[in-house]
């Protein structure tokens, strides 16, 4: 994926509200809205725990404010666990927390990092990144090496607001 | 084949990563282990994990060395679900991360239908320094009915 492309459609799911499960294609997720996807390696680890997705649920409501419609996390993950880490994060409805859980939007995107030759146990999971979209157009991409945190908070974002 | 042993990054790092050999989880002792299909899904959380961390000195007072759950999540999620219900100090977590320690029984379980990819059946066993004693696996991953700790209790 690069500036200008279209974010290929894929289908991710997520808990709303009311605890279901649901189910979301990506283009209903952007058509039409201007939204921030970013994407981290693995829900429960250090760096996605304690400073990309608390960056992004600080700096939420100056997003909105500046026009975006949706803040949206997603990893390669099931649907319960991004809930249940979103919960224990305190995301509290500011971030929607979707799940790629079999890896294939990320894989569509170009962006997988494979870690199973890694010792820790993670397997085929999404390098850090942080987008803009404006109906379904990539204008913004910030895309790290596997999960370093050098470009793809929420800072970088709203500079380019 | 290894598992990892459900913990934080950091233990994971202290540990450089380091797996469990299954040996060393089954030799020479007496082992009940069961498999639950997610974690942070609702029968693995409400049923199955509380029959049997609510059952551990029943199963000691039978000689049972160790109570194990494993699943197929990386040994972070585990071990924030783990906390979650409580239940880390009373009996062990494992992380099956690859899904092949369950492959290698023959245990595994698409379930795709249900956005979550591929699982293992819903399982339990009693394994005495490596054999087989007690097999339990459900007909649907989605019951508890023979895999619960209950009913381990009353098979070994």
């Amino acid at each position: 994926i690069a500036v200008g492309e279209r974010i290929p459609d894929g289908e991710l799911s997520y808990f709303d509200e009311s605890g279901a499960i649901q189910s979301i294609k990506v283009s209903d997720l952007t058509s039409k809205k201007k939204v921030v996807i970013f994407a981290v390696p693995g829900a429960f680890t250090p760096t996605c725990s304690s400073k990309h997705v608390p960056g992004f649920i600080d700096k939420a409501d100056e997003l909105k404010s500046k026009g975006v419609d949706t803040i949206a996390c997603v990893s390669v993950n099931d649907a319960f666990v991004m809930k249940s880490w979103g919960e224990a994060l305190g995301v509290n409805g500011k971030i929607l927390m979707l799940s790629d859980g079999n890896g294939k939007f990320t894989r569509d995107l170009g962006v997988t990092v494979d870690l199973s030759d890694k010792v820790e146990g993670l397997g085929v999971r999404s390098r850090r990144y942080s987008l803009l979209a404006e109906d379904g157009i990539v204008k913004v991409l910030n895309l790290e090496e596997g999960g370093a945190y050098t470009v793809s908070s929420a800072d970088e974002i709203l500079k380019a607001l | 084949l290894a598992l990892q042993e459900a913990r934080t990054w950091d233990q994971g790092l202290e540990s450089q990563f380091a797996t469990t050999p299954l040996s060393q989880i089954f030799k020479d002792k007496r082992v009940v282990i069961f498999g639950t299909p997610g974690a942070f899904t609702g029968v693995c959380t409400k049923g199955h994990v509380p029959s049997y961390t609510k059952n551990v000195e029943q199963l000691k007072s039978k000689g049972v060395d160790s109570v194990i759950c494993v699943a197929v999540n990386d040994p972070y999620t585990i071990n924030a679900w783990a906390e979650k219900m409580n239940a880390k100090g009373k009996i062990q977590f494992f992380a099956d991360f690859d899904g092949g320690f369950h492959k290698s029984l023959g245990l595994e379980c698409d379930l795709s239908k249900a956005l979550l990819g591929l699982r293992s059946q819903r399982w339990s066993a009693f394994v005495d320094d490596g054999v087989v004693k007690v097999l339990k696996v459900e007909k649907v991953p989605s019951e508890l009915k023979v895999s619960d700790g209950e009913t381990m209790i009353k098979a070994i």
